[in-house]
């Protein structure tokens, strides 16, 4: 794991739906400031579920989370949005009978009239494709549009983490190039994101570091391009073939116990 | 004929599109339909006759300036306070249900068909409250008599009508602008379609819901002194309504609140247009029927909202 201060520090996070049928045991992850973490991983490793339970809409069962030194563990989604975290679903992730101008006004809900006002100016300015659309309806929107509109109604709070849960699912070649330009600078300006993400050479390529999940933990972790280049990695996640058999529950590309 | 019959749709169908938008928010927001929600009309529509009553009784609280008539109309200033009061039990019931019934349910996981059983015992409950306090007759907040006023047609209309229309399309002119224009409005509007995302971006659900009762439960009472002026309060007004507030709710398509209102217009136009051809101990089947067709050809409803 990185040794940059985290913003976040999510400690043995066990979350899902049930109590009694966790699906991510006891995971540890953290992220800095200006920092992409890229949590990779299978189907059903429960990397949507982590990042969900991170955001406060899926229950934890055990763990703890820090967010600047603070524990939100047991905060709710609604509370977690004014306190600087912004979350962006893989689905549902923008209200399709309002108006793009809605949305942002949704996502600044907490917002004093007067920061409204400025936020909506650099939201526009930010994605000026959902200027020259603020009155269409989230239906009319295209999929990349749509991500557009729920990234940037995320950060209508001007959070200090992001957390993206595979955004650039659906999306054609063209605009998941967009999408993670936009997710690349949004980190450069400062906010830590963490990103859920099935598209691995593109995640991993904007990313600074890595976590790859299987079966609900950790399997490995380490900076983004090493994990580009590990042959395990690339032989299970990239579809390249590697020279050496590892045992993937056990191996950590920095070290660190996975 | 017909140009009554249009008149008179016209103005029973501001009374109903009052308790359907609370059916609309109810289905919509609350995720669950409530059928205690007619007899919070008769809730209403009894606390305005209990104020009435004190106001023109022999007690201290009599008062004439309350108590007489204002000319044109057949009631004083009785009913404004009366409405005013009718408006704050009802929301404290509301809410006081909520707290003691559905929002333990839904603390607890429950399904939405165990919201509407919950609802049909408290329609009960209500229902017989209010049989055991005023008893089975029917009552008028006023006996006094009224001049019809001759509209073109010819149709008469009575100045307490029309008043109550009027006083309607303000009601809906203010809650358009507070769902449209105000943050608490949106952040219904928002909780109608995704809840989750809606708390995602910080809208507290709990506040939201506690709102959406307040509102419902004010435009009930609402409805239900509306209903007492023009027609007389029952203790099983909220029963007869129950079924035109529902069906003008899902003709209009749920979450829907103009189509809460033009479902409402269209159900009472159909009743008192059809009571020009059918006996009208039929009436209080058109809406049943009204439902079966909406079901069968349009079961979104003729104006859900886009995207849902």
């Amino acid at each position: 794991m990185s040794t940059r201060t985290h913003l976040l520090r999510a400690e043995g996070v066990v979350a899902g739906y049930a109590r009694d049928l966790p699906i991510v045991h006891g995971v540890t992850v953290g992220v800095a400031p200006g920092e992409i973490l890229v949590i990779l991983g299978p189907n059903g490793a429960g990397k949507s579920t982590l990042v969900k339970s991170l955001a406060g809409v899926v229950p934890k069962f055990g763990g703890k989370v820090l967010l600047d030194g603070n524990d939100v563990t047991a905060m709710p989604a609604h509370r977690l949005a004014s306190a600087g975290v912004g979350f962006v679903p893989q689905n549902a992730n923008v209200f399709t009978s309002l108006t793009v101008h809605e949305n942002l006004r949704i996502g600044g809900y907490l917002l004093s009239r007067v920061d409204l006002k400025r936020r909506l100016d650099e939201a526009y300015a930010r994605f000026p494709d959902l200027g020259l659309r603020r009155g269409h309806a989230g239906h009319a929107l295209s999929g990349g549009q749509r991500q557009m509109l729920a990234i940037a109604r995320a950060l209508m709070m001007a959070p200090r983490l992001l957390l993206l849960d595979e955004p650039s699912a659906g999306l054609s070649p063209l605009m998941v190039s967009e999408v993670f330009t936009n997710v690349r600078k949004i980190a450069d300006s400062g906010i830590a994101v963490l990103m859920v993400e099935q598209n691995v050479k593109a995640g991993l390529r904007i990313a600074d570091r890595g976590l790859i999940l299987v079966t609900g933990s950790t399997a490995y972790e380490g900076d983004a391009r090493s994990l580009q280049d590990d042959p395990v990695v690339a032989q299970l996640y990239l579809g390249r073939h590697a020279d050496t058999h590892v045992d993937a529950t056990t191996h950590a590309t920095d070290g660190s116990a996975a | 004929m017909i140009a009554q019959a249009i008149v008179d749709g016209f103005l029973s169908g501001a009374v109903v599109a009052l308790g359907a938008i609370g059916v609309t928010f109810s289905l919509s927001i609350l995720r669950f339909a409530n059928f205690s929600h007619g007899d919070m009309l008769a809730v209403g529509g009894y606390v305005a006759l209990f104020v009435l009553a004190l106001v023109a009784g022999p007690g201290m609280l009599n008062s004439s300036f309350l108590s007489t008539p204002i000319a044109p109309f057949s009631f004083g200033w009785g009913v404004p306070l009366a409405l005013l009061f009718a408006m704050v039990v009802a929301v404290a019931v509301a809410l006081l249900l909520d707290a003691l019934v559905f929002k333990r349910l839904r603390a607890r996981g429950a399904d939405p068909l165990t919201l509407v059983f919950a609802s049909f015992g408290l329609a009960l409950v209500l229902r017989n409250l209010v049989l055991l306090l005023f008893g089975p007759d029917a009552h008028n907040y006023s006996n006094e008599i009224q001049m019809a006023v001759r509209l073109p047609g010819p149709v008469l209309v009575l100045p307490d009508q029309i008043l109550v229309f009027g006083v309607t399309l303000v009601v809906l002119a203010v809650l358009w602008f507070f769902l449209q224009r105000t943050r608490y409005g949106m952040a219904m509007r928002s909780v109608a379609e995704n809840p989750v995302l809606s708390s995602i971006a910080g809208i507290d659900i709990a506040s939201t819901i506690r709102l959406t009762w307040i509102v419902s439960s004010m435009l009930a009472a609402l409805a239900g002194v509306f209903y007492g002026v023009t027609v007389q309060v029952r203790p099983e007004m909220g029963l007869n309504l129950l079924l035109p507030l529902f069906t003008a709710a899902i003709l209009g398509g749920v979450g829907s609140v103009s189509g809460a209102v033009l479902g409402a217009l269209i159900i009472s136009l159909c009743e008192n247009l059809l009571s020009l051809v059918i006996p009208s101990t039929y009436k209080p089947l058109v809406p049943f029927v009204l439902l079966l067709l909406i079901l069968y050809f349009r079961p979104a409803g003729l104006f859900a909202p886009k995207g849902r």
